[in-house]
């Protein structure tokens, strides 16, 4: 076989395990999944492969709609979600634009500080503690602040980097023609700053929106659920049998958002993940 | 650069750093430092007032052995996800290096499960893997005999599997970082070596390797704290059993603070703390240190 | 002072948050108007059927009150501490009416003292002596009657193998022979470990001998402990069991579900279990099945001595609510329909039998229950975690580890006394 030919048949065999092992191990779970979603409680105790034999797909997704309070837990999701991420952005930017321009030790010990934050991660008992102390703690503001605090330095070291390349000219530009530093915040640096926002905001989504363990520890009362937390009462509310249906059920609404979004902006959020992740 | 203009102007500039700045102080390092007053205290749920313990709370999940067994399974944990997942990301990664419209597919397939909660990924291993389920479904057919093996229940292989579950979640976000890892090595560097005769192991080894550094070191601490930190699969899949054969720190950390036991749980807090830092922090150093500038 | 600002600090940390909420003045003392006004509930999601729901639902009709029921799933005890250690409060809920559970609540700063009420010169038994009971004030209303465990057999399997009732540990094990013997593919006695829970519960029974002689007062007291042989041999117990082959193959991974099914269907000759467990068998295969199949007699190590405890299904507590009394009252108007004009309609639906004097039991108790019943008056002790006075760790993970291969009966021993005495330090009077 010439050189070609073998590069050729090897590419080909590489396409076709990738294809196995998307498919098996990828697809293949997410299909369970969907598949049995659609299915009874009987049927779905077995997770069969097999399309459903006796439909059940509007009844489960009714009742879980209903008991699960899923519109809530979407309310709630978004609210949180969406919140943070504005505030973890501006905050975010706004220190990111300090640490880039300053030249004095003290901020650059300061940044290196916030910098290891990305990798050490809040402590759960204290927090909540500190969050008691400040009367913040059960609702949502609380969690808000909590993943503030949790994912500023990710955002910090994302967007420092990125504020390093605009050319201060443009500022100066802008001090001269009359602008305040808001105004130099506002019109120049954040405009600049649109392509690490877009990474940002999606990692921030991807973390934030699936974030169980602290949500858990800091909201109180089910009407404040986010969805991972009503996916885990449904999935408790079995007696002695879990109801994969409906468990399914659930995790096919808990996923469908950031799918959807996903599949939406695919393009956009992989280019951006691959390009503009490392630029630190 | 008309550094005296900059900094005159920076000056009243800076408390736009403020307000995070203050978030940061009060939610992050704060708590994380309180860890190492509230960790030697007998902070609990019974009676409202706190005393100074010292090393008590230490020394008593030291001879239970709980403190041994909880950093162990947790390392055993972390070190199983680190392999795991920057073996597999680093070969999806060289698999689907160039952006061509397949490889676009096959890197969205493989990310899907990032997106997805961790919760809802562990529930829908502890159903694939439960008695009845697909797993052995397949297995059955595979064999030609039933099989119903409880997996999880396996104390020792319980653990291999949640590591499993656990980088089949966050894979592609590995692979995403190798990916543009190795998308910033330039194309030059490898023709030169190809021109000069290196065979591909040689032109990985020498060239892309070295230069894949940075990405490897981010992946790396990157997958052991978040394999020391993990929480919700475990959660939804074995709640640390078998014989507590999967009770990471994170695990341990939420029995005792149920239990009512808030000091205890704050100090293996501190601990787990502590493990991050002596692993995290010599490793970035060795980040700045090998950084390739291009 | 340091530590008093730890003290406020923590203190802060777990005081109660305010909750608003409507307002309705009670005018019948009896049945309180009470529309308008929302009522938090918490409970297990493991609880007693439809019977307690319906109770709610009896009390909200009644009163023109909403309840929002929040169950917590398994691990039921942590995830309600765990909530209720960062401040949060119910208006009422269910919890284990049992000193060493209660006192992680600190009931004598955060429950309302229920002394007064009604239903404590009512309750059966001298109950309320132990049960919500902390140094002589009752804090819970309890309406289930007490559960009883032994062993719940299967009776066609008991007949057809020939066997006795065994009375004493030795008798189980010869009783394990001969059906081992007969029917070499059944399990003698079935054991959920892969639940943790259920394999604690042959400990307990063969322990209530020795409690009922006074062993509990003892370790109280620091005068023995767990690492005592009376506590060991009934640990070990399961060990041997195991050993011997009198429990099924797959005891570390079968579950809870898996002891119900396969002593009714006979698969296996009986079920180290409690009188909870009787509601769900009933569920499942009908009244008369259960009548005529499923049976209960108590075991412990020298005697047949039942074991009674009572759990959290049915005792309600009210937490003291300062900022909002009106609806403290409002929860104790619940807790007085429950005791009182609710009991009857509970009783019907429950099958329970009564535990409130002036009440007769249903016409149609099952048979176990009654069985246990007569047990329970004859010879029983309490369960010794209904007298031990401080919590001891997680005896059902200990247990788990020691069918699992990692620990001795004698390490899990260990376990159950170095986590007393943290304990007890904690609590520390």
């Amino acid at each position: 076989m010439s050189q070609h030919g073998r590069r050729r048949a090897l590419s080909v065999t590489k396409y076709v395990v990738l294809t196995v092992v998307a498919v098996v191990l990828v697809i293949g779970p997410f299909w369970v999944v969907l598949v049995n979603s659609w299915k009874t409680f009987g049927e779905a105790s077995r997770m069969g492969l097999g399309l459903p034999t006796e439909w059940a797909i509007v009844e489960n997704y009714v009742e879980v709609f209903q008991k699960a309070s899923v519109p809530d837990g979407l309310r709630n999701s978004l609210v949180v979600t969406i919140t943070a991420i504005v505030a973890l952005i501006l905050l975010g930017a706004g220190a990111a634009w300090v640490f880039a321009r300053s030249t004095r030790r003290l901020d650059r010990a300061a940044y290196y500080l916030v910098v290891l934050g990305i990798f050490i991660p809040p402590a759960v008992v204290t927090t909540i503690a500190m969050l008691r102390t400040v009367g913040l703690y059960g609702g949502h503001p609380g969690l808000i602040v909590f993943y503030i605090g949790a994912f500023l330095p990710l955002t910090i070291f994302l967007m420092t980097g990125f504020v390093r390349s605009i050319p201060v000219e443009l500022e100066d530009a802008a001090r001269i023609d009359g602008c305040g530093h808001l105004g130099v915040f506002v019109r120049i640096i954040l405009p600049l700053l649109r392509p690490i926002i877009a990474t940002s905001v999606v990692l921030l989504m991807i973390l934030i929106w699936n974030e169980f363990f602290w949500a858990f520890f800091t909201l109180k009362g089910t009407a404040n659920n986010t969805l991972p937390l009503g996916l885990y009462y449904v999935q408790s509310q079995a007696l002695y049998q879990t109801r994969w249906n409906l468990v399914f059920t659930h995790i096919v609404l808990v996923s469908a958002p950031l799918l959807f979004v996903y599949v939406l902006a695919q393009r956009r959020i992989m280019s951006g993940l691959t390009g503009g992740a490392l630029k630190g | 650069m008309p550094a005296h203009g900059v900094r005159r102007a920076f000056g009243s500039v800076r408390w736009l750093a403020a307000p995070a700045l203050a978030l940061l102080v009060l939610f992050n390092l704060l708590p994380s430092a309180l860890q190492l007053v509230f960790a030697f205290t007998d902070w609990n749920s019974f009676r409202p007032e706190v005393r100074f313990t010292g090393l008590d709370n230490l020394q008593y999940l030291l001879d239970d052995g709980s403190l041994v067994r909880g950093v162990r399974v947790s390392l055993t944990f972390a070190i199983l996800v680190a392999v795991i997942q920057n073996g597999v990301g680093l070969l999806l990664a060289l698999a689907l290096e160039r952006t061509t419209r397949i490889n676009s597919v096959f890197r969205t397939i493989f990310f899907l499960p990032v997106l997805v909660s961790a919760i809802a990924v562990g529930y829908t291993f502890r159903g694939l893997l439960d008695g009845d389920g697909v797993v052995n479904g397949m297995l059955g057919m595979l064999t030609g005999s039933a099989i119903d093996q409880a997996w999880l229940g396996d104390k020792n292989l319980a653990i291999v599997l949640v590591a499993l579950i656990h980088s089949w979640k966050w894979v592609g976000l590995t692979m995403l970082i190798y990916i543009a890892g190795l998308n910033g090595i330039p194309e030059d560097y490898k023709e030169a070596a190809r021109v000069e005769g290196a065979s591909g192991l040689q032109t990985f080894r020498r060239i892309t390797m070295p230069l894949l550094a940075p990405a490897i070191t981010v992946n790396v601490v990157l997958t052991i704290v978040g394999g020391l930190t993990t929480f919700d699969i475990i959660f939804a899949t074995t709640r640390g059993g078998p014989a507590r054969s999967t009770e990471v720190l994170n695990m341990f950390i939420f029995g005792q603070y149920g239990s009512g036991y808030f000091g205890y749980a704050t100090a293996l807090s501190l601990v787990l703390f502590l493990i991050i830092c002596a692993i995290s922090l010599p490793l970035l150093a060795l980040l700045r240190r090998r950084e390739v500038s291009l | 002072m340091r530590s008093r600002t730890l003290t406020m600090a923590a203190g802060v940390a777990l005081a109660l948050s305010a909750t608003g909420g409507a307002v309705v003045q009670a005018q019948d003392p009896e049945m309180p108007d009470l529309t308008g006004t929302t009522l938090t509930y918490w409970t297990s999601t493991t609880g007693v059927g439809q019977a307690i729901p319906n109770l709610i639902k009896g009390f909200e009709e009644a009163t023109g009150a909403t309840v929002e029921t929040v169950a917590f799933p398994d691990p039921f005890e942590q995830n309600f501490l765990t909530r209720w250690a960062t401040g949060d409060r119910p208006d009422f809920f269910n919890f284990h009416p049992v000193y060493s559970w209660m006192v992680r609540l600190n009931p004598s700063e955060t429950l309302v003292d229920l002394s007064a009420e009604d239903f404590v010169g009512k309750t059966k038994f001298g109950l309320l002596d132990s049960a919500g009971n902390e140094d002589g004030k009752n804090y819970a209303a309890v309406i289930t009657y007490p559960y009883i465990t032994g062993m719940l057999y299967n009776k066609q399997v008991f007949a057809d193998a020939g066997l006795s009732i065994p009375t004493t540990l030795d008798e189980f094990w010869t009783a394990c022979e001969t059906f081992k013997a007969a029917y070499p593919d059944k399990t003698f006695m079935f054991a959920g470990g892969g639940d943790l829970w259920p394999i604690q519960i042959f400990a307990f029974d063969l322990w209530a001998d020795d409690v009922k002689a006074g062993l509990m007062d003892e370790v109280n007291a620091g005068t023995t402990t767990f690492t005592d042989p009376r506590f060991v041999s009934g640990i070990q117990a399961l060990q041997d069991a195991i050993a011997k082959g009198c429990v099924n193959d797959d005891i570390t991974t079968a579950g809870f579900d898996g002891e119900l099914t396969s002593v009714f269907d006979g698969s296996a000759a009986m079920i180290a279990q409690g009188t909870w467990a009787i509601p769900s068998l009933i569920d499942a295969n009908g009244l008369d099945a259960v009548n005529e199949t499923i049976g209960f007699f108590p075991l412990s190590a020298r005697s047949a001595t039942a074991t009674w405890s009572v759990s959290q299904g049915g005792s309600f507590f009210v937490p003291v609510n300062t900022a909002d009394p009106a609806r403290q009252e409002a929860a104790l108007a619940f807790i007085r329909y429950a005791t009182g004009a609710g009991y009857a309609q509970y009783l019907a639906e429950s099958k329970d039998l009564p535990v409130l004097d002036g009440h007769e039991a249903p016409a149609d108790v099952s048979t176990p229950l009654l069985e246990a019943n007569a047990a329970y008056l004859e010879a029983s002790a309490p369960g010794f975690s209904m007298v031990i006075k401080a919590p001891y760790g997680d005896f059902h993970v200990s247990m788990g580890e020691m069918i699992n291969g990692e620990k001795t009966a004698e390490d899990v021993a260990a376990d159950l006394q170095r986590e007393f005495e943290r304990a007890v330090q904690t609590i520390g009077d």
